[in-house]
């Protein structure tokens, strides 16, 4: 039994405890410190940069153009660069940097995700003005099915299919799982989805029919392939590039190319507020210029992607299977009116969502 | 003076625990704090030691205010029931525990250490651990502990509670040489009365957090100052009397009241204590060799090791009875003390008997608290006059509770020609009668309270006219739903009171009932008639009497009911009153009032033993029913009936 | 007599088992299907994906297992776990007994009622919504921002969020563990520490911490299992930084994304021998209280 004496100084020992817990918080063991000399290239300290990217490309820039930029950058200016690298689904990562997660440099799926961080004010300068508009690789949304395509799946029409397993991530956290809803919905307004032409209902209807058939949406490109890896699923709807990388690994499976796709172009920023607080513009500026290079765009295209940069997209061509009917997000209208038709408050995969939804 | 205690309070969920308790302990003196469970001994105790802290009140020790002291502060050794040894320590790093709390350089330590162990017989045990000892054992490794650095005071909680009868007696003759030796101011709490009179200088009796008495042993054994004492230390034998002429008569024994109480030569405010070896048994009225105080029968025999107790029932003596009511009893039951060279005369069970009496001590009693509420309507008047009999005769204590008007009333006026005025107490004032008479029910404890029978208050105070008069009237509906303790209701026409009906249940609370039933009967002089009303359809009459028309279920049924009334008339004569029984079968409510005609009653006695009684539903409560429809008085008793 | 002995013993063979010499009762058929059912149920469900873990780790050799887990990748991973670990049970320790103390003790402090509730808050609540509350708290735009920003502290996407998160998810047990034993110790030992002059802080370390030492003990080490098996809290807030916020279990997932099996199975092989090692010291701390 405390008496009243021992038991006020109990409570007011449990309360300093507390507020040394909060101090030390605050305290913190690590600090960062903050933006290091920012005007010269110190030849001597090592700088790094911190990369936000989305799922797909980790190979590509974990093996290949990360290491080779940074030779490039200690020949070029004697400093070592050390890259610290995230990948989640393109939407997650870009909605984790507004969030705070100080990525100098955003490597994403989306042009609307890069436009999201810019509408945050962590991106100052015009992305868009970049060469190639800001994009530094592409690729083409594809089919992904079993070895010899024993279901025989041929075109977008026949994902609809009963009974036919179709997997494709989710399109709140992957970049990738937009493209490929935008590539069903304007494959369908062009007619090549086996419903009327120009219909928007038509094709909202496409697409409700289709995810009648999906049973998991995984939260980004990368594991919705190797869900399907794993055996479950008929049919994947997924990037090109994220195939050619998966049988560089080994896997076995084939793909189809819809006679009408959609281009998927892959932007790359800097992002200003966080580059400048860590103080590594030059480096940044450097990497974002290294990456439309012709070797970076070498190293692209080794990896399943088809690049951007023109002469080494001529010298790639004949590697990749060509499209029918390809075309570009200004199809839809450009990103900011595609995202409204489709993923606004009225959108239609919006709608279609949630009317399946009701019936799960 | 060690120790201090001035008007200790200590409360828990707003009960005191400890009421006002003051006490002075001298140096070097061995002090018991004698009480049963939940009386706050323990709590005193550990109020001393600073593990609890008190509401009010000071506590001093040896000149020093240590009330608001932690425990580390006071400087008192602690022994506690469960001996609490430090479990992951060895005996001797407990005994030393305290000294190394304070810094005793390691040899001092050891060697007090070893003569502490020494002290306590347990040299040599210092690497045990205590799950490896005996309870005794463990409990003087708790007072070596305490002891090693010196306190001031020694304070032991019920030490020897959990140990068997050999070792008690042991620790307790051990206790008792070290702290001669040691000269140590000593407080021991226990309700073990051997114990306390063993060990103690002094001894203080506590109970339910009031200190009764403080006295040494050896009189409060003999003249303690009450009855609640008397009763609680030895086996008592408690006679009450009316006194006459200064003096109180029992069988042959004479006892003159002591001269300064002369001015209280009231009625019955006398208790005289016999213990068990103040009295004496013989074969006959000559061999007795001391005052006679009556003739009766063996009923049992107690065996005591050393001696032998009587249990001898007295034949009925008018105007005695015993202090302790016994329920289904007539007649005084007294223990008396056999010696034991008188192993030749042991009576036998069933053999008759006289016992007389060679000393006795005399108490004062605790008289019975009564309450009044008086207004200025007929039925509190009659209420008065049956309070004032009741009062005077049984030597009461009184309060008068009522409107401002009634200072010049009559039965205020008869009230206080009738009591001496130091045990009257008269509060008039303007309005709100109920709710005052509510707060003083709340504030004091008393025995009975006396009401006009008033109900369905909204009616009285249309014809009341103004609402100031209502509020002087007692709202006798409101005050019986929250009442603690029992009720007389005043009603009907103003009569004397000869005989009274006394409605009872078979059960525990029907012999409350009855045991009030009788103190009251016999404060008015009445004649009791016992009434029990067994649940019967009237419609098919009486059930078949005995006779083969009955089942085994009604044959039980009615043995039980014809005990229990036998057990009630028993009670009532043994109480002095005149009383007879009757069974009646039907419909409660309707039996009783066709009885209280038939028998023309003056007065009738009914329990309500659940916490509320509701007056003013006359259909659905018995109770209820009887207040509205019998146009007598009703005591209704309900509550634990203490006196 | 011997009629009633053997209709007796029937009925005494129906409905309790005969006792053998040792006094130990022989099962019967029944029990034979119970023990059946428990034991395939706890193959199936532990043994079986331990197999197969180890299967998947050991796939490609002995050699490959362990240069797996040398990379410096899987290094920091294991050392970034290992410190969260440690310091999330360092300071649930020292809290945990604290504010175990406090609720057992001081039996009328205001909110006492919640805060006994709040601590099984973490039990209740998914670790991600605990990732998600730093981030509303520490992000961007969070409530306590301005104060990480002020102390120079970045909370989210480093150490010292993922440590919040750590310790949040394994606070219950320390204190869940020692308060059942405070109580049944009781108060008295200490008062009696106090009535011989040993202030709070003295009984506390002399009289009441040896006796709860065995839980102390069970209770470090299930705060510390908890903290090195989670993945919800951490994922959320750590951006899964590899080589800097990347723990073990995030290795785990990012090592199947790569498609790097081994390196997956084997970090998943060395949790669960940690797990195994760990259980292993509760079991014997366990035996060691009951023989006391």
């Amino acid at each position: 039994m405390l008496g009243s004496v021992s038991r006020g100084a109990s409570r007011s020992a449990a309360g300093f405890l507390s507020l040394v817990l909060v101090a030390w918080a605050s305290g913190g063991c690590r600090r960062e410190t903050p933006a290091a000399n920012e005007s010269g290239l110190s030849a001597k300290k090592p700088v790094t940069l911190i990369l936000g990217g989305y799922t797909t490309p980790r190979e590509v820039y974990g093996k290949a153009i990360l290491p080779a930029f940074q030779k490039e950058w200690q020949g070029t200016s004697g400093q070592r660069v050390q890259f610290r690298e995230s990948y989640q689904g393109s939407s997650a990562q870009a909605r984790a940097i507004v969030g705070g997660f100080e990525a100098d440099v955003a490597v994403l799926s989306l042009e609307g995700d890069i436009d999201k961080i810019a509408q945050a004010g962590l991106i100052t300068h015009d992305w868009k003005a970049a060469p190639h508009g800001g994009m530094v690789s592409t690729s083409i949304v594809v089919l992904a099915v079993r070895p010899g395509n024993p279901k025989k799946i041929l075109d977008w029409p026949d994902l609809t299919r009963p009974g036919l397993n179709v997997l494709t991530p989710d399109p709140k956290t992957s970049g990738g799982a937009q493209w490929n809803i935008n590539a069903m919905y304007g494959a369908a307004l062009k007619g090549f989805a086996g419903v009327r032409k120009d219909d928007r209902a038509a094709a909202k209807d496409f697409l409700k029919r289709v995810f009648r058939n999906v049973s998991i949406m995984d939260k980004g490109a990368r594991e919705s392939i190797t869900t399907f890896e794993k055996g479950i699923g008929d049919v994947a709807i997924t990037y090109e590039n994220e195939i050619l990388i998966g049988r560089q690994a080994g896997q076995k499976y084939d793909y189809v190319v819809p006679r009408s796709t959609i281009l998927i172009e892959n932007p790359v920023a800097l992002v200003d507020r966080y580059v400048d607080q860590h103080g590594v513009r030059a480096a940044a500026e450097a990497f974002v210029t290294f990456l439309h290079g012709p070797q970076a765009q070498s190293l692209y295209a080794r990896y399943g992607l088809r690049p951007v940069e023109e002469s080494v997209a001529k010298e790639n061509a004949s590697k990749l299977p060509a499209v029918q009917d390809l075309w570009k997000i200004d199809y839809l209208g450009g990103w900011k009116k595609a995202s409204q038709d489709l993923y606004g408050p009225e959108g239609a995969f919006t709608q279609v969502f949630s009317e399946l939804g009701s019936k799960r | 003076m060690s120790i201090v205690l001035t008007d200790l309070v200590k409360r828990y969920a707003g009960e005191a625990v400890v009421d006002n308790v003051s006490l002075e302990v001298r140096d070097g003196e061995f002090f018991v704090l004698l009480g049963e469970s939940g009386s706050g001994k323990s709590t005193i105790l550990r109020m001393i030691a600073g593990l609890a802290v008190p509401d009010e009140g000071s506590i001093v020790l040896n000149g020093r205010d240590v009330t608001r002291l932690p425990p580390q502060n006071r400087n008192t050794g602690f022994v506690f029931q469960n001996y609490s040894l430090f479990r992951h320590m060895t005996v001797a790093e407990n005994v030393e525990f305290g000294l190394r709390v304070h810094k005793v350089p390691r040899a001092e330590r050891a060697a007090k250490r070893d003569d502490l162990l020494a002290l306590v017989g347990l040299a040599g045990f210092g690497r045990r651990y205590p799950r490896q000892l005996s309870g005794g054992q463990q409990q003087r490794v708790a007072v070596a502990r305490a002891l090693a650095f010196s306190p001031s005071v020694l304070l032991l909680d019920e030490p020897f509670g959990a140990l068997d009868v050999k070792i008690r007696g042991q620790l307790r003759r051990a206790l008792r040489r070290i702290q001669k030796s040691m000269k140590i101011t000593t407080i021991l709490v226990t309700h073990d009365q051997e114990e306390a009179f063993e060990l103690a200088d002094r001894i203080g009796v506590i109970e339910r957090g009031h200190l009764l008495e403080v006295a040494a042993p050896a009189e409060l054994y003999r003249a303690p100052k009450s009855e609640l004492v008397a009763s609680f230390v030895g086996d008592a034998n408690l006679v009450a009397t009316p006194s006459a002429g200064g003096k109180i008569s029992i069988g042959e024994l004479e006892i003159p009241l002591p001269d300064e109480a002369g001015a209280r030569e009231r009625a019955g405010s006398w208790a005289v204590l016999f213990r068990p070896e103040d009295l004496v048994a013989a074969a006959s009225r000559e061999a007795l060799a001391a005052p006679v105080l009556g003739e009766g029968t063996v009923e049992d025999i107690r065996e005591k090791g050393a001696s032998r107790q009587l249990l001898v029932r007295l034949d009925p003596l008018t105007g005695v009875w015993p202090l302790k009511r016994e329920y289904g009893e007539a007649g005084l039951a007294l223990l008396v003390l056999l010696p034991s060279e008188r192993e030749a005369s042991v009576p036998a069970i069933g053999q008759k008997t006289w016992v007389g009496a060679r000393d006795y001590h005399l108490l004062p009693r605790l008289p019975w608290r009564l309450l009044l509420l008086v207004d200025d309507t007929a039925r509190s008047a009659y209420a008065a006059a049956l309070c004032e009999k009741v009062a005077v005769t049984a030597g009461a204590r009184l309060t008068v509770l009522g409107g401002a008007g009634q200072e010049t009333s009559p039965p205020v006026v008869k009230l206080r020609e009738s009591l001496p005025a130091s045990d009257l107490r008269i509060s008039l004032a303007e309005g709100g009668l109920t709710q005052r008479a509510l707060a003083e029910l709340e504030r004091v404890g008393y025995d009975l309270v006396f009401l006009p029978g008033a109900f369905g208050s909204e009616q009285e105070r249309l014809r009341g006219g103004r609402k100031g008069k209502a509020d002087e009237r007692v709202e006798s509906g409101e005050i019986a739903v929250q009442c603690p303790v029992p009720m007389l209701v005043a009603q009907g026409e103003p009569r004397e009171t000869r005989r009274v009906l006394l409605c009872t249940a078979a059960g525990e609370p029907g012999k409350l009932d009855v045991l009030l039933g009788a103190q009251l009967a016999r404060s008015l002089g009445a004649r009791v008639t016992l009434l029990h009303v067994e649940h019967a359809d009237p419609r098919w009459g009486p059930p078949p009497e005995e006779g083969p028309g009955e089942t085994t279920a009604t044959r039980r049924a009615r043995a039980w009911i014809e005990r229990h009334l036998e057990q009630g008339l028993r009670t009532l004569r043994g109480q002095g009153v005149v009383a007879e029984s009757r069974i009646r079968y039907g419909e409660p409510l309707s039996e009783i009032l066709a009885e209280v005609t038939e028998g023309d009653h003056d007065m009738i006695v009914v329990g309500a033993h659940r916490e509320r009684t509701y007056l003013d539903a006359p259909e659905r409560d018995l109770v209820a029913g009887l207040v509205h429809r019998a146009d007598r008085p009703v005591l209704i008793v309900k509550g634990k009936v203490e006196r | 007599m011997a009629e009633t002995a053997r209709s007796l013993d029937g009925e005494v063979a129906s409905g309790i088992a005969e006792t053998g010499a040792e006094g130990r009762a022989r099962p019967r058929p029944g029990e034979w299907v119970v023990v059946g059912i428990a034991l395939a149920y706890a193959i199936l469900l532990l043994f079986a994906p331990l197999a197969a873990l180890a299967r998947g780790a050991l796939s490609r050799g002995v050699r490959a297992f362990f240069d797996a887990l040398s990379t410096p990748d899987a290094l920091s991973a294991i050392k970034l776990t290992f410190l969260l670990a440690l310091g999330a049970t360092a300071i649930n320790t020292v809290f945990g007994v604290a504010a175990a103390w406090l609720l057992v003790r001081d039996r009328r402090f205001p909110g006492r009622r919640f805060v006994n509730g709040m601590v099984d808050l973490p039990f209740a609540v998914s670790p991600v919504i605990a990732g998600f509350m730093l981030i509303v708290l520490f992000g961007r735009t969070g409530w306590l921002a301005p104060l990480a920003r002020a102390a120079g502290v970045k909370v989210l996407f480093a150490f010292p969020g993922m440590l919040i998160a750590t310790t949040f998810i394994s606070l219950p047990f320390v204190i869940r563990e020692i308060m059942p034993l405070l109580g049944e110790i009781g108060e008295e030992e200490e008062n009696a520490a106090y009535t011989l002059g040993a202030g709070r802080w003295r009984a506390f370390w002399s009289v009441t911490l040896p006796g709860i030492r065995s839980g102390l003990e069970y209770g470090v080490l299930l705060t510390f299992a908890r903290a090195v098996g989670e993945v919800g809290a951490v994922l959320v807030v750590s951006g899964s930084i590899v080589g800097l916020t990347e723990t073990a279990t995030l290795f785990i997932f990012r090592a199947l994304d790569e498609r790097n099996a081994v390196a997956g199975y084997a970090m998943a092989m060395l949790l669960a021998l940690s797990s195994f090692v760990l259980l292993t010291a509760m079991e014997w701390i366990r035996r060691r209280a009951r023989s006391r």
